[in-house]
């Protein structure tokens, strides 16, 4: 399949970059710093622009990806693209950390697990929104049928009278959903790959490595990393289900006189499905945006009990 | 009410004292001093050995010698927690030592020409 090939031509040059980026933040900007104001964003150091060089390069390849694909395929899978691009800028960042090297280090006596860093009412939303999005594209791949090229899944078709019917395109059938799908998946397993990341990286040091605040400063940026992640998975479901879902939603409205009677309520659930993720798609943009400052209620796990 | 913060541990591998035995003896001063409570789940080995920058070997080391005196317990898939009913250092003697700290802290910051204000300032910086 085309988008395939795509794909796997894309993921080389994504790799390369990650890793040169991740390779470039280990030599300048993720040295020792001294305490004060702001440790957090300090100890962060160079990290921030690798998280926005990966955005950049998401946006450089949704930009292709709208250029070669076919059928308004390109478009539909150009906002994924685009927020696998901000995952990949998250990972870089996260493996761009060094291990302790100096002679002085200090650890937390806490326990690390990917769900103390997520963001519980954020994550439960992109969860659902990410439910919604399999249960629109499994309806609509059902609903589908082939266009007048004998292409599967790309127009809706349905009787109007025993003798006549009508068909409606594009509609979201296989022809855009199984692509679509597999991108949406290889977001997901990436966004588990950066947690892990999140997680396992050893923490960032500075010079006064005996400072507590190091160590909370280091559960933050964590904590926004983790957002971070969630937030682009946010992006990665809603844009696609908000695309789908009006598209289908056009299609059913489209077939007045044919079909079953429940085609119309649908379009009607379909459009507020539409809607919801365009919410959803705002908050997680924010997120992503400007979720950096946001207070942050870690607590480090393992205490009795 | 939120639980007390857990205290962390620090190696310095500039110290003639190998790192394994400077992790046993936080951990079993803060074992023994109730700071780690009863039943508080250690980090698992890759993480302190990633965190710390040491081998993994050494860490299970420290944890090992921990469960060999009693202070902690492993099982499989449960990680290692300290053990349940241990004697804690009572709330006098922990302030006892505390104080000779303090007087060791305060007469070494004399020693570099401290003055009171000084000296208060260190401490609430180190603190935040």
């Amino acid at each position: 399949m085309r988008f395939l090939l795509l794909l796997a031509a894309l993921s080389v040059p994504i790799v390369a970059v990650v890793a040169l980026l991740a390779a470039l933040g280990r030599s300048v900007g993720t040295g020792r710093v001294r305490t004060g104001p702001g440790l957090s964003d300090r100890l962060d150091g160079g990290r921030r622009w690798l998280r926005t060089a990966g955005l950049v390069v998401g946006l450089v390849a949704a930009g292709v990806v709208v250029q070669t694909g076919s059928l308004g395929i390109g478009l539909l899978l150009a906002p994924p693209v685009a927020a696998l691009g901000l995952l990949l800028g998250v990972l870089a960042a996260e493996l761009s950390v060094r291990p302790p090297a100096g002679p002085r280090r200090t650890a937390s006596l806490g326990t690390r697990r990917g769900g103390d860093y997520l963001p519980r009412r954020l994550t439960t939303v992109v969860a659902t929104t990410g439910a919604a999005l399999v249960a629109v594209t499994a309806a609509t791949t059902a609903l589908a049928s082939p266009d007048d090229m004998g292409r599967a899944g790309r127009w809706l078709t349905a009787a109007c009278s025993p003798v006549s019917s009508a068909s409606r395109g594009p509609f979201p059938g296989s022809y855009y959903t199984v692509p679509l799908l597999v991108v949406v998946a290889v977001g997901v397993l990436l966004a588990l790959v950066v947690l892990r990341a999140t997680v396992a990286r050893p923490p960032l040091q500075h010079d006064d490595a005996a400072d507590e605040g190091a160590i909370g400063a280091d559960l933050e940026l964590r904590a926004q990393a983790a957002r971070a992640v969630v937030a682009g998975l946010g992006v990665l479901f809603a844009l696609p289900l908000g695309g789908v879902a009006a598209l289908a939603a056009m299609g059913l409205a489209g077939m007045q006189g044919c079909g079953p009677a429940w085609w119309p309520w649908s379009a009607v659930a379909l459009l507020v499905v539409a809607v919801l993720s365009g919410v959803v798609l705002v908050w997680c943009t924010a997120v992503a945006l400007l979720g950096r400052h946001q207070p942050v209620g870690l607590q480090v796990r393992g205490a009795a009990g | 009410m939120s639980a007390p913060a857990l205290p962390s541990l620090s190696v310095d591998t500039a110290d003639p004292t190998p790192p394994y035995e400077q992790l046993r003896r936080q951990l079993e001063q803060a074992v023994r001093s109730g700071a780690v409570p009863a039943g508080h789940r250690l980090p698992p080995i890759r993480q302190l050995a990633r965190d710390l920058g040491l081998a993994a070997g050494t860490v299970a080391r420290t944890y090992r010698e921990l469960e060999q005196a009693g202070l902690v317990s492993a099982a499989r898939g449960g990680g290692t927690r300290v053990c349940e009913g241990l004697a804690v250092s009572p709330p006098a003697r922990r302030r006892v030592e505390l104080d000779a700290l303090a007087l060791r802290f305060v007469a070494q910051a004399r020693l570099l020409g401290a003055d009171d204000t000084s000296v208060l300032a260190a401490l609430r910086r180190r603190l935040g």
